[in-house]
Protein backbone atom coordinates (compact mmCIF):
# COMPACT_ATOMS: atom_id res chain seq x y z
CA UNK A 1 0.00 0.00 0.00
CA UNK A 2 2.83 2.33 1.03
CA UNK A 3 4.56 1.30 -1.99
CA UNK A 4 2.06 2.49 -4.11
CA UNK A 5 0.94 5.82 -3.13
CA UNK A 6 4.82 6.35 -3.25
CA UNK A 7 4.75 5.39 -6.72
CA UNK A 8 1.66 7.56 -7.89
CA UNK A 9 3.77 10.31 -6.45
CA UNK A 10 6.29 9.53 -8.41
CA UNK A 11 4.43 9.08 -11.15
CA UNK A 12 2.93 12.75 -10.51
CA UNK A 13 6.27 14.29 -10.15
CA UNK A 14 7.45 13.69 -14.04
CA UNK A 15 8.60 16.78 -15.17
CA UNK A 16 6.30 18.91 -17.39
CA UNK A 17 8.57 19.09 -20.40
CA UNK A 18 8.85 15.20 -21.09
CA UNK A 19 10.05 12.58 -23.71
CA UNK A 20 7.62 10.47 -25.54
CA UNK A 21 7.01 7.44 -24.19
CA UNK A 22 6.90 4.68 -26.55
CA UNK A 23 4.76 1.86 -24.94
CA UNK A 24 5.32 -0.97 -27.72
CA UNK A 25 8.23 -2.44 -28.45
CA UNK A 26 8.44 -3.21 -31.84
CA UNK A 27 6.49 -0.45 -34.08
CA UNK A 28 2.60 -0.87 -34.62
CA UNK A 29 1.87 -1.79 -38.06
CA UNK A 30 0.26 1.21 -38.75
CA UNK A 31 3.32 3.11 -38.35
CA UNK A 32 5.40 0.71 -41.01
CA UNK A 33 3.01 2.48 -44.18
CA UNK A 34 5.01 4.39 -46.29
CA UNK A 35 4.20 8.14 -46.27
CA UNK A 36 2.74 8.02 -50.07
CA UNK A 37 0.32 4.96 -49.00
CA UNK A 38 -0.82 6.96 -45.84
CA UNK A 39 -1.67 9.86 -48.27
CA UNK A 40 -3.14 7.58 -50.58
CA UNK A 41 -5.33 6.59 -47.64
CA UNK A 42 -6.18 9.86 -46.74
CA UNK A 43 -7.22 11.25 -49.96
CA UNK A 44 -10.48 8.99 -49.29
CA UNK A 45 -11.28 10.69 -46.23
CA UNK A 46 -13.93 13.18 -47.24
CA UNK A 47 -14.02 16.30 -48.53
CA UNK A 48 -14.58 18.20 -45.19
CA UNK A 49 -11.31 19.57 -43.76
CA UNK A 50 -12.38 17.47 -40.17
CA UNK A 51 -11.15 14.42 -41.27
CA UNK A 52 -7.75 16.12 -42.11
CA UNK A 53 -7.44 18.03 -38.66
CA UNK A 54 -8.43 14.72 -36.68
CA UNK A 55 -5.73 12.45 -38.23
CA UNK A 56 -3.53 15.00 -38.07
CA UNK A 57 -3.46 14.63 -33.84
CA UNK A 58 -3.07 10.87 -33.89
CA UNK A 59 0.95 10.76 -33.93
CA UNK A 60 3.64 12.48 -35.61
CA UNK A 61 4.17 10.73 -38.80
CA UNK A 62 0.37 11.15 -39.68
CA UNK A 63 0.41 14.70 -39.04
CA UNK A 64 3.13 15.36 -41.35
CA UNK A 65 0.81 13.64 -43.78
CA UNK A 66 -2.06 15.34 -43.28
CA UNK A 67 -0.95 18.61 -42.76
CA UNK A 68 1.22 18.63 -46.40
CA UNK A 69 -1.68 16.47 -48.27
CA UNK A 70 -2.50 17.56 -51.70
CA UNK A 71 -5.96 18.26 -50.52
CA UNK A 72 -5.16 21.65 -48.77
CA UNK A 73 -3.97 22.85 -52.04
CA UNK A 74 -6.90 21.43 -53.66
CA UNK A 75 -9.40 22.96 -51.27
CA UNK A 76 -7.53 26.04 -51.49
CA UNK A 77 -7.72 26.04 -55.64
CA UNK A 78 -11.74 24.98 -55.41
CA UNK A 79 -12.28 27.98 -52.96
CA UNK A 80 -10.41 30.51 -55.29
CA UNK A 81 -8.32 31.63 -52.20
CA UNK A 82 -4.87 32.89 -52.79
CA UNK A 83 -1.98 30.40 -53.01
CA UNK A 84 0.20 30.91 -49.78
CA UNK A 85 3.49 32.86 -50.00
CA UNK A 86 6.96 30.62 -48.70
CA UNK A 87 8.02 33.37 -47.37
CA UNK A 88 5.40 34.55 -45.34
CA UNK A 89 5.59 35.25 -41.38
CA UNK A 90 2.66 33.13 -40.53
CA UNK A 91 0.38 31.43 -43.54
CA UNK A 92 3.02 29.69 -45.28
CA UNK A 93 0.93 26.60 -46.51
CA UNK A 94 -2.34 25.63 -47.76
CA UNK A 95 -3.49 24.34 -44.70
CA UNK A 96 -2.80 27.79 -42.72
CA UNK A 97 -4.62 29.53 -45.67
CA UNK A 98 -7.43 27.75 -45.20
CA UNK A 99 -7.47 28.22 -41.29
CA UNK A 100 -7.40 32.10 -42.01
CA UNK A 101 -10.62 31.89 -44.30
CA UNK A 102 -12.58 29.07 -43.19
CA UNK A 103 -14.49 31.32 -41.05
CA UNK A 104 -15.64 33.53 -43.98
CA UNK A 105 -17.33 30.74 -45.62
CA UNK A 106 -20.30 30.59 -44.33
CA UNK A 107 -22.27 33.51 -45.52
CA UNK A 108 -24.67 33.72 -42.10
CA UNK A 109 -21.60 33.56 -39.87
CA UNK A 110 -19.63 35.99 -41.59
CA UNK A 111 -22.51 38.53 -42.27
CA UNK A 112 -23.25 38.40 -38.45
CA UNK A 113 -19.98 39.75 -38.03
CA UNK A 114 -19.60 42.48 -40.37
CA UNK A 115 -23.12 43.11 -40.10
CA UNK A 116 -24.73 43.60 -43.24
CA UNK A 117 -28.09 42.69 -43.79
CA UNK A 118 -30.84 42.88 -46.48
CA UNK A 119 -31.02 39.23 -47.84
CA UNK A 120 -32.71 36.64 -46.83
CA UNK A 121 -30.70 33.29 -46.55
CA UNK A 122 -32.26 30.30 -47.92
CA UNK A 123 -30.86 27.35 -46.51
CA UNK A 124 -30.07 24.47 -47.87
CA UNK A 125 -31.47 20.95 -46.41
CA UNK A 126 -28.53 19.37 -44.99
CA UNK A 127 -27.94 15.86 -43.29
CA UNK A 128 -25.16 15.91 -40.93
CA UNK A 129 -24.19 12.52 -41.25
CA UNK A 130 -23.19 13.44 -45.05
CA UNK A 131 -20.35 16.16 -43.56
CA UNK A 132 -18.15 14.47 -46.22
CA UNK A 133 -20.30 15.16 -49.83
CA UNK A 134 -19.55 18.33 -49.66
CA UNK A 135 -18.87 19.94 -52.90
CA UNK A 136 -17.53 22.73 -52.74
CA UNK A 137 -17.26 23.43 -56.91
CA UNK A 138 -20.67 22.18 -58.09
CA UNK A 139 -22.68 23.70 -55.46
CA UNK A 140 -24.68 20.63 -54.61
CA UNK A 141 -24.64 20.67 -50.92
CA UNK A 142 -22.98 24.00 -49.55
CA UNK A 143 -24.36 26.59 -51.45
CA UNK A 144 -27.53 29.06 -50.75
CA UNK A 145 -29.07 31.44 -52.47
CA UNK A 146 -29.67 34.55 -51.40
CA UNK A 147 -32.93 36.11 -52.13
CA UNK A 148 -32.96 39.99 -52.15
CA UNK A 149 -36.09 41.58 -50.44
CA UNK A 150 -38.58 39.06 -50.53
CA UNK A 151 -38.69 37.72 -53.94
CA UNK A 152 -40.13 34.38 -52.43
CA UNK A 153 -38.66 32.24 -55.00
CA UNK A 154 -37.36 29.42 -53.05
CA UNK A 155 -34.71 27.10 -53.61
CA UNK A 156 -34.29 24.10 -51.80
CA UNK A 157 -32.12 21.37 -52.13
CA UNK A 158 -33.05 17.89 -52.91
CA UNK A 159 -31.45 14.61 -54.17
CA UNK A 160 -32.35 14.61 -57.36
CA UNK A 161 -33.49 17.69 -59.54
CA UNK A 162 -30.86 19.59 -58.43
CA UNK A 163 -28.97 20.39 -61.21
CA UNK A 164 -31.98 20.81 -62.97
CA UNK A 165 -32.87 23.51 -60.16
CA UNK A 166 -29.76 25.47 -60.32
CA UNK A 167 -29.66 25.70 -63.82
CA UNK A 168 -33.07 27.31 -63.33
CA UNK A 169 -32.23 29.34 -60.45
CA UNK A 170 -29.11 30.64 -62.25
CA UNK A 171 -31.04 31.86 -65.26
CA UNK A 172 -33.07 34.27 -62.85
CA UNK A 173 -30.78 35.27 -60.28
CA UNK A 174 -27.74 36.89 -61.21
CA UNK A 175 -24.74 34.14 -60.06
CA UNK A 176 -23.69 37.10 -57.59
CA UNK A 177 -26.21 35.57 -55.53
CA UNK A 178 -24.84 31.83 -56.10
CA UNK A 179 -21.26 32.37 -54.61
CA UNK A 180 -22.67 32.32 -51.34
CA UNK A 181 -22.04 29.19 -48.67
CA UNK A 182 -23.01 28.20 -45.48
CA UNK A 183 -20.95 26.70 -42.88
CA UNK A 184 -22.27 22.92 -41.52
CA UNK A 185 -23.06 24.63 -37.92
CA UNK A 186 -25.77 27.42 -39.70
CA UNK A 187 -26.80 24.78 -42.15
CA UNK A 188 -27.61 22.37 -39.01
CA UNK A 189 -29.36 25.22 -37.33
CA UNK A 190 -31.28 26.33 -40.45
CA UNK A 191 -32.27 23.04 -41.73
CA UNK A 192 -33.38 22.04 -38.22
CA UNK A 193 -35.78 25.33 -38.70
CA UNK A 194 -37.07 24.06 -41.96
CA UNK A 195 -38.00 20.72 -40.53
CA UNK A 196 -39.55 22.32 -37.48
CA UNK A 197 -41.73 23.84 -40.59
CA UNK A 198 -42.30 20.33 -41.95
CA UNK A 199 -43.40 19.24 -38.35
CA UNK A 200 -46.12 22.02 -38.11
CA UNK A 201 -47.50 21.30 -41.69
CA UNK A 202 -47.98 17.34 -40.41
CA UNK A 203 -49.79 18.41 -37.62
CA UNK A 204 -51.92 20.73 -39.27
CA UNK A 205 -52.73 17.57 -41.55
CA UNK A 206 -53.39 15.47 -38.75
CA UNK A 207 -55.80 17.61 -37.06
CA UNK A 208 -57.73 17.58 -40.65
CA UNK A 209 -58.02 13.68 -40.74
CA UNK A 210 -58.67 13.32 -37.04
CA UNK A 211 -61.42 15.79 -37.63
CA UNK A 212 -63.49 14.03 -40.19
CA UNK A 213 -62.96 10.52 -37.78
CA UNK A 214 -64.53 13.09 -35.49
CA UNK A 215 -61.58 13.05 -33.16
CA UNK A 216 -59.65 15.79 -31.30
CA UNK A 217 -56.15 15.84 -31.08
CA UNK A 218 -54.49 14.53 -28.05
CA UNK A 219 -51.38 16.09 -27.40
CA UNK A 220 -49.53 13.65 -24.91
CA UNK A 221 -50.29 10.66 -27.39
CA UNK A 222 -47.34 9.02 -28.25
CA UNK A 223 -48.90 8.04 -31.72
CA UNK A 224 -49.72 11.49 -32.65
CA UNK A 225 -46.13 12.52 -31.96
CA UNK A 226 -44.83 9.70 -33.90
CA UNK A 227 -46.96 10.67 -36.62
CA UNK A 228 -46.18 14.02 -36.84
CA UNK A 229 -42.86 13.56 -36.47
CA UNK A 230 -41.67 10.62 -38.56
CA UNK A 231 -45.17 10.86 -40.51
CA UNK A 232 -43.94 8.96 -43.99
CA UNK A 233 -47.08 6.34 -43.27
CA UNK A 234 -50.73 6.51 -44.33
CA UNK A 235 -52.21 8.89 -42.04
CA UNK A 236 -55.66 7.00 -42.27
CA UNK A 237 -53.79 4.00 -40.96
CA UNK A 238 -52.21 5.63 -37.83
CA UNK A 239 -55.56 7.30 -37.08
CA UNK A 240 -57.40 3.99 -37.42
CA UNK A 241 -54.65 2.75 -35.30
CA UNK A 242 -55.38 5.59 -32.59
CA UNK A 243 -59.15 5.07 -32.63
CA UNK B 1 -1.38 -8.75 -81.86
CA UNK B 2 -0.70 -12.48 -80.91
CA UNK B 3 -3.62 -13.64 -79.79
CA UNK B 4 -2.82 -16.72 -78.80
CA UNK B 5 -6.15 -18.69 -77.33
CA UNK B 6 -3.75 -20.82 -75.11
CA UNK B 7 -2.79 -18.87 -71.65
CA UNK B 8 0.80 -19.43 -70.64
CA UNK B 9 1.28 -19.58 -67.00
CA UNK B 10 3.78 -17.65 -64.83
CA UNK B 11 5.39 -18.48 -62.02
CA UNK B 12 5.93 -16.59 -58.85
CA UNK B 13 7.92 -17.06 -56.45
CA UNK B 14 7.05 -15.23 -52.87
CA UNK B 15 9.52 -14.36 -50.11
CA UNK B 16 9.44 -18.11 -48.35
CA UNK B 17 10.19 -19.66 -51.64
CA UNK B 18 6.26 -20.63 -52.31
CA UNK B 19 5.96 -21.22 -55.74
CA UNK B 20 2.36 -20.14 -57.34
CA UNK B 21 1.54 -20.67 -61.39
CA UNK B 22 -1.37 -18.33 -62.57
CA UNK B 23 -2.73 -17.64 -65.85
CA UNK B 24 -1.08 -14.66 -67.89
CA UNK B 25 -3.92 -12.82 -67.72
CA UNK B 26 -4.04 -12.73 -64.18
CA UNK B 27 -0.66 -11.81 -63.61
CA UNK B 28 -1.43 -8.81 -66.14
CA UNK B 29 -3.32 -7.70 -63.46
CA UNK B 30 -0.28 -6.21 -61.94
CA UNK B 31 0.80 -3.37 -63.73
CA UNK B 32 4.65 -4.39 -61.97
CA UNK B 33 4.25 -7.86 -63.73
CA UNK B 34 3.18 -6.89 -66.72
CA UNK B 35 6.06 -4.79 -67.97
CA UNK B 36 8.19 -7.70 -66.58
CA UNK B 37 6.42 -10.38 -68.86
CA UNK B 38 6.83 -8.11 -71.41
CA UNK B 39 10.57 -7.09 -70.94
CA UNK B 40 11.33 -10.81 -70.53
CA UNK B 41 9.21 -12.59 -73.27
CA UNK B 42 8.33 -16.44 -72.78
CA UNK B 43 10.25 -17.26 -70.48
CA UNK B 44 9.83 -20.31 -67.61
CA UNK B 45 11.68 -19.09 -64.52
CA UNK B 46 9.65 -18.09 -61.70
CA UNK B 47 9.15 -14.44 -61.12
CA UNK B 48 10.74 -13.73 -57.39
CA UNK B 49 8.37 -11.09 -55.66
CA UNK B 50 10.91 -11.10 -52.15
CA UNK B 51 8.53 -8.28 -50.91
CA UNK B 52 5.36 -10.17 -50.86
CA UNK B 53 4.80 -13.71 -48.05
CA UNK B 54 3.03 -16.46 -49.16
CA UNK B 55 -0.53 -15.78 -47.77
CA UNK B 56 -0.82 -12.22 -49.24
CA UNK B 57 0.41 -13.61 -52.54
CA UNK B 58 -2.27 -16.24 -52.13
CA UNK B 59 -4.98 -13.45 -51.61
CA UNK B 60 -3.69 -11.22 -54.05
CA UNK B 61 -3.91 -14.00 -56.91
CA UNK B 62 -7.80 -14.76 -55.27
CA UNK B 63 -8.67 -11.09 -56.06
CA UNK B 64 -7.21 -10.88 -59.23
CA UNK B 65 -8.81 -14.10 -60.35
CA UNK B 66 -12.15 -12.59 -59.63
CA UNK B 67 -11.32 -8.97 -61.00
CA UNK B 68 -9.81 -11.30 -64.17
CA UNK B 69 -12.47 -9.72 -66.70
CA UNK B 70 -13.25 -5.73 -65.47
CA UNK B 71 -12.12 -3.06 -67.67
CA UNK B 72 -8.87 -0.92 -66.75
CA UNK B 73 -10.06 1.81 -64.89
CA UNK B 74 -9.91 5.07 -66.40
CA UNK B 75 -7.78 7.96 -64.68
CA UNK B 76 -9.41 10.26 -62.95
CA UNK B 77 -8.36 11.37 -59.70
CA UNK B 78 -11.43 13.85 -58.93
CA UNK B 79 -13.80 10.53 -58.00
CA UNK B 80 -12.24 9.10 -54.73
CA UNK B 81 -15.70 7.95 -53.26
CA UNK B 82 -15.19 5.50 -50.32
CA UNK B 83 -18.89 3.90 -50.43
CA UNK B 84 -18.86 2.24 -53.87
CA UNK B 85 -17.51 -1.48 -52.37
CA UNK B 86 -19.41 -4.27 -53.99
CA UNK B 87 -20.07 -6.98 -51.47
CA UNK B 88 -17.08 -9.36 -52.66
CA UNK B 89 -14.40 -6.20 -52.42
CA UNK B 90 -16.31 -5.88 -48.70
CA UNK B 91 -16.24 -9.66 -48.08
CA UNK B 92 -12.64 -9.84 -49.56
CA UNK B 93 -11.22 -7.04 -47.14
CA UNK B 94 -12.56 -8.57 -43.74
CA UNK B 95 -9.43 -9.77 -42.79
CA UNK B 96 -7.31 -8.61 -39.57
CA UNK B 97 -5.39 -5.27 -39.35
CA UNK B 98 -2.07 -6.67 -40.34
CA UNK B 99 -2.89 -8.65 -42.99
CA UNK B 100 -4.71 -5.28 -44.50
CA UNK B 101 -1.75 -3.73 -44.33
CA UNK B 102 0.32 -6.46 -46.03
CA UNK B 103 -2.25 -6.01 -48.30
CA UNK B 104 -1.69 -2.57 -49.07
CA UNK B 105 2.16 -2.79 -49.14
CA UNK B 106 2.02 -5.70 -51.76
CA UNK B 107 -0.75 -4.19 -54.19
CA UNK B 108 1.52 -1.10 -53.97
CA UNK B 109 4.57 -3.05 -55.32
CA UNK B 110 2.44 -4.76 -57.22
CA UNK B 111 0.90 -1.98 -58.67
CA UNK B 112 -2.66 -3.37 -58.92
CA UNK B 113 -4.74 0.16 -59.03
CA UNK B 114 -8.05 -1.25 -57.82
CA UNK B 115 -6.61 -3.38 -55.22
CA UNK B 116 -4.84 -0.42 -54.03
CA UNK B 117 -7.84 1.65 -53.98
CA UNK B 118 -10.09 -0.46 -52.80
CA UNK B 119 -8.02 -1.63 -49.78
CA UNK B 120 -6.89 2.11 -49.17
CA UNK B 121 -10.84 2.85 -49.14
CA UNK B 122 -11.41 0.54 -46.20
CA UNK B 123 -8.72 1.43 -43.99
CA UNK B 124 -10.15 5.34 -44.63
CA UNK B 125 -13.48 3.75 -43.52
CA UNK B 126 -12.26 2.33 -40.43
CA UNK B 127 -10.72 6.41 -39.76
CA UNK B 128 -13.45 8.40 -41.09
CA UNK B 129 -15.86 9.92 -38.45
CA UNK B 130 -13.19 9.12 -35.10
CA UNK B 131 -11.68 11.24 -32.82
CA UNK B 132 -7.92 10.87 -32.81
CA UNK B 133 -8.21 8.70 -29.85
CA UNK B 134 -10.34 6.27 -30.69
CA UNK B 135 -8.38 6.23 -34.03
CA UNK B 136 -4.90 5.27 -32.43
CA UNK B 137 -7.29 2.96 -30.09
CA UNK B 138 -8.14 1.09 -33.32
CA UNK B 139 -4.59 1.07 -35.43
CA UNK B 140 -2.75 0.39 -31.72
CA UNK B 141 -0.99 3.73 -32.71
CA UNK B 142 1.40 4.86 -29.67
CA UNK B 143 0.78 8.69 -29.20
CA UNK B 144 4.59 10.10 -29.80
CA UNK B 145 3.28 13.51 -29.06
CA UNK B 146 4.51 15.07 -25.59
CA UNK B 147 1.44 16.13 -23.43
CA UNK B 148 2.74 19.75 -24.30
CA UNK B 149 2.64 19.24 -28.12
CA UNK B 150 -1.26 17.24 -27.83
CA UNK B 151 -2.02 20.43 -26.45
CA UNK B 152 -0.86 22.23 -29.18
CA UNK B 153 -1.56 20.51 -31.90
CA UNK B 154 -5.12 19.44 -30.35
CA UNK B 155 -6.10 23.63 -30.69
CA UNK B 156 -4.16 24.27 -33.80
CA UNK B 157 -7.02 21.48 -35.19
CA UNK B 158 -10.00 22.68 -33.76
CA UNK B 159 -11.07 25.35 -35.87
CA UNK B 160 -13.28 23.31 -38.19
CA UNK B 161 -15.16 21.11 -35.73
CA UNK B 162 -18.39 21.69 -36.39
CA UNK B 163 -18.75 23.84 -38.86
Amino acid sequence: MESEKNSTQEYKMIPKISRPVYIFETPPVALILPQEILCEIFSYLGKHPVHFTRVAQVCRTWKFAADNHLYWRRLTRSLELPDPKPRAYKYKTYKSVILKNWGKFCTLCHMRKTRSNGFHIKPVFVDMGKIDKIDFRASTWFNVVLLEDKNSASFVNNDDNVQDQIQVVKREITSRFLKHRLCCRCNAIYSRFIREEGVNERRILLYSILEKFGLIYQRDNVLCDRFVFYGEGDPTKIVQELV
Amino acid sequence: MTGAPEQRNVKLTSSEGTEFKVERDVAEKSVLLKNMLEDVGESDMAIPLPNVTGPILQKVIEYCIHHRDDPVPAHDDDTKKTDDIDDWDAEFCKVDQGTLYELILASNYLDIKPLLDLTCKTVANMIKGKSPEEIRKTFNIANDFTPEEEEQVRRENEWCEGR
